[in-house]
């Protein structure tokens, strides 16, 4: 399987390593990922603000190079999903308007949580499964933007998705109920008003840990940051990406440079490794 | 209209297909079956009664909808001019008006529904509890079941526990996993009364495999030899029996009960016994009575279960995971999850909105018409393996056939009714409230269920997630109305009421409950609704008025968290035990489908299409429309449309009335030989669980056995449900019953139903008494059951004590005078008498003033923009060219005797002389009046104008407003005003919404705001409150207590102040008029009131005979009426109401005779000294002195109150039933113990 890679800036700087185990994770798939060579900023930082036409326009120029290569666009970033995916929508339905007439492509801009959870690669990863995540209880968080708003996003389920759950159980880990999912992590407030920031990633934390959960999972690298940085002193949940999890539980092992990426000690997942059953036969 | 009809050749057919078991359909059924027009009630459901069958309470009476529906739904099953097809539909509907050919396909239920009685043990023996996997070739003949995909992950919503994780995994595809279920305490022995096994020693094949299976080692076998059973150590579980190879199926089973029905119902009845034998020992361990073996093999077919030493071994790939051996268990030893691989799939009870489960074979509820069950093919074992056949082996009357098959029939009908009813939204479409993934979160009609002494709890309140009795309940109004992004724009119109409703039936069942109702506009519109709502809140419902954004559940409790602005714009949390979704109203995918193949056309949200003044009539001739299917409506509008829509369907029927019809013969009464012995039957009703839960119903029933003279006793569960009649009736025969009597609720509601009973059986019907132990024992008494059933115990005796000193009376006939006399000539007085000319009556219409049309005349538009004047100039026309219509103008009915069938009416003509005119029945709309407060200057000021003033204002050719017109509108203007008229007259936001409309169209530069308290634009008129919103009409809301508009009002213009609750500023308005939504107030009705003899309620207006389901109906019999002369309501309101008063009164006029009540005053006029005291003490004003010196009662005027009785000092009057010897019999029975 082919698929067209835009990584956005956050997964060239600050979750550099959500990059790295979503690589080792499409290798262990079977899945090429082919990145755009000439990407730009997505719009989501500052241009979709303040200039409407510039926000879109930058999206739409990293989408007519995906449409030169045409395979599905993969995009790990929530806020670049939401971005290309507008950007999509505003072509698909009036191409003429935004002076593309040529733009009807048969490739779609994919988020990685539904590639992850397709029923076709969810049964490739659970094959692939070396190390089940037994016994591991976590919390799947989606935060806003890889789901919201629906009519940007296509989302089916955006109040109560379950993508992250259904990869959660196919790598042997356990899911907990709690109700904060798609809470907002203040992402976009944490620079400018951190107490705000805190409050909100108390509460998430909050409910985590109440639902039994020893760590959060997510797929979004504004999430992953802002829940492990802001949240409050003591409280100890780290938050993996989903990548992170599936690849360690194929792979069975957890690079030590993926676990000094995190601010909050990761150490549940590399001691469950230390202590997990390899399953027979599981490894390819 | 009606030409339609009467443009084809060929006469019409005399009999209407009514679409839908609803209570809207069985209204139309009952008015058009009472009206001679013979009826085919189509139901696509096993049973009628609809949604409020569903219902627990009604608002605003707090009336048990079971208890006023269930007559209906007996009376409609009863009619012999219905004919029921239940669990059918619609298919095609060819033909024209007049003359229509349907199809209709009965589903097959797979039971005889003459031969069955209802009994339920069908029911009781089914062992299925699951939808079972089957084998592909068997499931995908019926692959319409949506199947859980069985890779359904273990995802955190979904399924909370990961189901997956339980027994490990590794085998799942190898075929064969066997999986041990040990319990807690090793297996042992299951007890002294087992079934004997022997070796039928010619059949034995000596292969020594049951030899191989017992654990005791009682069977004796050798190589090469038979084996044998030693009786001393088996116990008796069948291991053997099961391993025997079907070759040679050598083992005999002996002493087992029922065998001789088959192995089911045989393990049915040992569970039975072994339930109460380890009673105590559930859930600990297995008992070896090998039920689950011999079930999961012999009964199944399956085989996936085998005894071990260490308890049951099951092949989890093999499990069907029917749930037959969990069912079966009688120490609840075995749960699904352990002996199957794949997901369970819970076979859900959709009456109770899956809040408990229901077995393949189920009767819909316990009160349905026809109670007789229906078999799942979906789920049903027998109808896809083949194997088990249960429930046929126990059915006593041979009534279960598998091989039945649905059948095709045509019939021919003159028009039909379309009232399919509605569905409600799926909740789950607001994700964000957590439906079906938090388990304490419910939806209102789930709540109902729950409130339902017939519901799944017996009418706790208890959440469903832990079964804890929850305190705080959060009620969340509009999910799925009122709401864009759902595309459900439109206001559903009931969820208001109901969610107030249950808040306050919540806090009867416990008062610890503390209920709050976060709502936007509290749309208490209807009749008495306001006070209602004003009386909950005295009650503790909390309301607040705020939307929810966002449920939040604690994973650990099950509480939760709701988010949402306040009043104040601050943000709250605050947690609650139970969260109740007020779900809206939507049509249902099959009724959409439905008329599309009837070529009805519907609009976006798939509600029938109507005229606004031709509500009935949907877009293809002769199909007619009733209920909610026409847009959301509650069950008294429901009902006044269903009777309309009868009117309407039978309006070109009327030539062929009867034609079709039956006429009931009852059987000739059989009188009582002289000196008879009493044999008295008496049934003692659980009501369901009203009175059961309380009263010790079996205690009673011993208890009546014993009185003198009882001869049979029994206690059925729901004594008024249609088989318990029968069975009556059979009784009655069987024990040669001469009196009957049943101790359950109101005779109010009831007496009629038992009372045709004993006709039907050859018994006069006065040989009858109820004790009522449910209103006036159980729920009163719901603390003290000792004490209550020692009460019922009495009220039974003295019931028992009547019966027996009751007599045979006998009910007078007498003809029926067909002229129908209208009183009021507006639009709803017009509409009636055309259509009661159309039926072929006569009709007298008689208005006050000197020219028809009422107060619309006054009203220059139409509801839907319509001119007024030429509408009402072509009704006008209509009526002045029917020659069967005497129209009275300038007249006035000044006085009226008589009674139904038979008035008199004396009329006032303007000449001044009297007219006396004769009449079967009175319709009376006489309307109302606007009200027009003196407040802020109306009426003096040019600048202060009421609501409709200004709709004409915007009517007058040269514009007399500015061209920058500024006009400030006042909702509630003297409504909802303890001062002024303290209800809503509910068409005013309407009013102030389309002439805000208009005022935009006709000043596109003008500004208008409009200050409100609750936007009460109920149904589908929410959609035009939203066009104005979005045209840019401003709404401030006000509420008198806390933001009241300080109004300046001069000739020169209007000054408001008003503090914004949507910005939090106060702000100020200047305009250049101000609008008053003055509402409608009632007329003088006193008079006509005391003269017609019914009476007015407090607000003034006419009060209805019953509120939920008779909503046209006079509490005097042959009195009718419509338009707002019962309520403030809009013309196609009166329209609907005016129609359906016709449809209740041609139920009467279309007769040749009624019969009089049998229970009236009769003077001994030996006795009687002319004391004038009864003349002085009726307030009828019956009894006269007549030539003979003694008092007179007519019994055709008398209502058999009894006031007269009581009254006479010389004891010179009786009545009926209740003279003294009645009363005095009850007295000594009371004081006989």
């Amino acid at each position: 399987m082919k698929l067209s890679y835009y990584p956005g800036c956050s997964l060239k700087g600050s979750a550099a390593d959500y990059d790295d185990s979503l690589h080792r994770l499409c290798a262990h798939l079977d899945i090429d990922l082919v990145e755009l060579v000439d990407w730009n900023c997505c719009g989501a930082s500052s241009a979709h603000m303040l200039n409407h036409e510039a926000g879109m326009r930058l999206a739409m120029r990293t989408l007519q190079q995906a449409a030169g290569i045409g395979h599905d666009l993969l995009v790990p970033c929530a806020a670049c999903f939401q971005r290309l995916k507008a950007a999509d929508r505003a072509l698909r339905r009036d191409a003429e308007y935004w002076d593309e007439p040529d733009y009807s492509p048969a490739w779609q801009v994919i988020h990685i949580s539904s590639l992850l959870a397709a029923p076709e690669l969810l049964a490739r990863i659970k094959k692939a499964v070396s190390r089940p995540l037994t016994g591991l209880k976590l919390a799947c968080y989606y935060g806003c933007l890889s789901l919201r708003p629906p009519k940007v996003t296509a989302a089916e389920n955006w109040e109560q998705p379950d993508t992250l759950e259904r990869l959660v159980a196919a790598i042997g880990a356990e899911p907990v109920r709690w109700s904060h999912r798609t809470e907002c992590c203040s992402g976009s407030l944490t620079m400018a008003r951190p107490d705000i920031a805190e409050r909100l990633v108390a509460d998430i934390v909050a409910a985590a840990a109440r639902a039994g959960a020893e760590a959060l999972v997510t797929d979004c690298p504004m999430c992953q940051a802002n829940v492990e940085s802001r949240q409050p002193a003591g409280t100890g949940l780290p938050v993996f990406y989903s990548s992170e999890l599936a690849e360690a539980a194929i792979s069975g092992s957890y690079p030590s440079r993926q676990r000094r990426a995190h601010l909050v000690d990761p150490g549940v997942l590399s001691r469950l490794l230390a202590t997990a059953q390899a399953v027979e036969g599981g490894a390819r | 209209m009606t030409s339609a009809l009467q443009s084809s050749g060929q006469p019409p057919t005399g009999a209407v297909l009514v679409v839908g078991g609803g209570i809207s359909g069985m209204q139309s059924a009952l008015d058009l079956a009472n009206a001679g027009i013979k009826v085919y009630l189509v139901e696509r459901s096993p049973a009628i009664g609809g949604r409020m069958a569903q219902l627990d309470k009604t608002f605003p009476t707090n009336d048990c909808a079971m208890c006023i529906v269930s007559p209906k739904l007996v009376e409609v099953g009863r009619h012999a001019n219905i004919e029921l097809l239940t669990h059918s539909e619609l298919l095609a509907l060819d033909g024209e008006a007049g003359n229509f050919q349907a199809r209709v396909v009965s589903h097959s239920r797979y039971i005889d529904i003459d031969r069955c009685t209802g009994c339920g043990l069908c029911e009781l023996a089914c062992p299925v509890s699951h939808q079972p996997y089957f084998p592909e070739s068997a499931e995908s003949p019926q692959s319409a079941q949506p199947a859980e995909p069985a890779e359904q992950p273990a995802s955190a919503p979904a399924s909370p526990a990961g189901r997956e994780g339980r027994g490990g995994k590794g085998g799942r595809r190898g075929g064969g996993e066997k999986r041990l279920i040990r319990g807690n305490t090793p297996p042992r022995a299951s007890g002294h009364e087992h079934w004997h096994f022997t070796v039928a020693a010619d059949a034995c094949g000596a292969c020594g495999i049951c030899h191989r299976a017992c654990l005791q080692q009682a069977v004796r076998w050798q190589k090469g030899e038979r084996a044998d059973i030693d009786q001393e150590s088996c116990t008796g579980c069948g291991a053997c029996w099961v391993a025997c190879p079907e070759k040679f199926s050598a083992i005999r089973v002996s002493a087992a009960t029922e065998m001789e029905k088959g192995v089911g119902a045989a393990v049915q009845a040992r569970a039975r016994l072994l339930r109460r034998e380890f009673a105590e020992a559930r859930g600990l361990g297995c008992i070896r009575c090998g039920l689950c073996v011999v079930t999961c093999a012999r009964v199944m077919g399956v085989g996936a279960l085998r005894l071990v030493e260490e308890g049951v071994e099951a092949l989890v790939d093999r499990c069907q995971v029917c749930g037959a051996c969990v069912s079966v268990c009688p120490v609840d030893f075995l749960s699904l999850e352990q002996v199957g691989s794949r997901p369970a799939r819970p076979l859900h009870n959709a009456f109770n909105e899956g809040l408990n489960l229901r077995r393949p074979v189920n009767i819909l509820y316990p009160q349905a018409v026809p109670r007789v069950p229906t078999i799942d093919p979906l789920s049903c074992v027998r109808l896809n393996s083949g194997a088990c056949g249960t429930c046929a082996t126990v059915c006593g009357t041979g009534a279960i056939h598998y091989r039945a098959e649905g059948r095709e029939r045509q019939i021919r009908v003159g028009a039909v009714v379309f009232s399919p009813g509605l569905e409600l939204f799926d909740a789950r479409r607001r994700g964000e409230f957590g439906y079906g993934i938090s388990a304490n979160v419910v939806t209102s009609i789930e709540f109902e269920r729950l409130l339902s002494a017939s519901g799944p709890t017996a009418g706790a309140v208890t959440r469903p997630g832990d079964g804890r009795h929850p305190r705080k309940i959060a009620w969340i109004q509009c999910v799925g109305s009122r709401d864009e992004s759902c595309d459900r724009a439109y206001c559903s119109s009931v969820c208001c009421m109901y969610a107030v409703k249950e808040a306050v039936i919540a806090r009867e069942h416990d008062a610890a409950i503390e209920p709050t109702i976060f709502f936007i506009d509290m749309r208490s519109f209807g009749k008495n609704f306001d006070s209602y709502v004003a009386r909950a809140t005295e009650q503790g419902v909390r309301l607040v008025r705020a939307m929810v954004s966002r449920v939040f559940e604690d994973p650990l409790s099950g509480d939760l968290e709701l988010r949402y602005l306040d009043a104040n714009g601050q943000r709250q949390r605050e947690v609650f035990e139970m969260v109740v979704l007020s779900v809206g109203i939507q049509v249902p995918p099959a009724a959409r489908a439905l008329a599309d193949t009837l070529h009805i056309a519907t609009d976006r949200y798939g509600f029938v299409r109507t005229d606004p003044y031709q509500p009935l009539t949907t877009s293809r001739p002769g199909i007619f429309v009733s209920g909610a299917v026409k847009g959301p409506k509650d069950i008294p509008e429901t009902v006044g449309e269903a009777s309309a829509a009868a009117e309407a369907a039978s309006s070109g029927l009327a030539a062929v009335r009867g034609s079709l019809a039956t006429s009931t013969t009852l059987p000739p009464e059989r009188p009582l030989a002289s000196g008879e012995d009493l044999r008295i039957g008496v049934f003692i009703c659980h009501c369901g669980s009203n009175i059961a839960s309380v009263v010790d119903v079996a205690a009673v029933t011993e208890y009546a056995r014993s009185l003198p003279g009882v001869v049979y006793a029994e206690h059925p569960l729901y004594t008024c449900s249609q088989d318990s009649q029968e069975r009556i009736r059979a009784l009655i025969g069987e024990h040669r019953l001469n009196r009957v009597v049943a101790a359950a609720c109101s005779p109010r509601t009831h007496e009629p139903l038992f009372m045709s009973t004993l006709q039907q059986s050859g018994l006069n019907k006065f040989f009858f008494d109820m004790a009522n132990i449910r209103d006036q024992c159980s729920w009163v008494h719901a603390d003290s059951p000792e004490e209550a059933t020692a009460k019922a115990k009495r009220l039974t005796r003295m019931a028992v004590a009547n019966a027996a000193a009751g007599e045979a009376l006998h009910e007078q006939e007498f003809a029926v005078d067909s002229r129908l006399l209208v009183i009021g000539g507006g639009i709803a007085g017009m509409t009636a008498a055309l259509a009661a000319a159309r039926q072929g009556f006569v009709v007298y219409l008689v208005e006050r003033e000197s020219e028809l049309g009422g107060r619309l005349r006054a009203a220059s538009r139409g509801n839907d923009g319509r001119d007024m004047a030429g509408y009402l100039q072509g009704l006008r026309q209509e009526i002045e060219a029917d020659s069967r219509i005497r129209l009275f103008l300038g007249c006035e009915v000044v006085a009226q005797s008589g009674f139904v069938g038979a008035f008199e009416s004396e009329i006032a003509m303007p000449s001044g002389a009297t007219r006396t005119i004769h009449h079967g029945a009175v319709l009376l709309a006489t309307g109302a009046d606007e009200n027009r407060p003196p407040l802020h200057g109306l009426g003096e000021l040019a600048t202060v104008v009421s609501q409709t003033d200004f709709g004409n204002l915007l009517e007058e050719a040269s514009p007399p407003l500015p061209e920058r017109p500024q006009v400030v509108v006042l909702q509630c203007a003297g409504s909802r005003d303890p001062d002024h008229l303290p209800y809503c007259s509910r068409v005013c936001c309407n009013q102030a919404v389309r002439n805000g409309l208009r005022f935009l169209e006709r000043y596109p530069q003008g500004r208008l705001d409009i200050l409100y308290r609750d936007m009460r634009c109920y149904g589908l008129a929410e959609l035009d409150y939203r066009r104005a919103r979005q045209a840019g009409i401003n709404f401030i809301r006000f509420d008198p207590a806390v933001n009241p508009p300080q109004i300046t009002t001069s000739a020169d213009g209007i000054e408001v102040l008003i503090v914004d609750p949507s910005v939090g500023q106060p702000v100020r308005l200047l305009g250049d008029l101000l609008v008053l939504s003055t509402g409608m107030r009632p007329r003088q009705n006193e008079e006509l009131a005391s003269m017609l003899r019914v009476p007015c309620a407090a607000d003034g207006f006419f009060l209805e005979a019953h509120a939920k389901l008779r909503p046209v109906d006079l509490p005097g019999e042959g009195l009718f009426m419509a338009g707002t002369v019962h309520a403030p309501k809009s013309a196609p309101e009166s329209i609907v109401q005016a129609r359906a008063a016709v449809a209740r009164a041609t139920t009467l006029l279309s007769r040749k005779s009624l019969t009089m009540s049998a229970i009236v005053s009769r003077v001994d006029p030996t006795n009687c000294a002319v004391c004038l005291t009864c003349v002085r003490a009726c307030p009828y004003g019956v009894p006269v002195i007549n030539d003979e010196h003694t008092a007179e009662i007519n019994p055709a005027l008398c209502q058999g109150c009894g006031i007269c009785v009581a009254e006479c000092p010389a004891k010179a009057i009786s009545l009926g039933r209740y003279d003294d010897r009645n009363i005095e019999a009850k007295i000594a029975s009371f004081g006989s113990h």
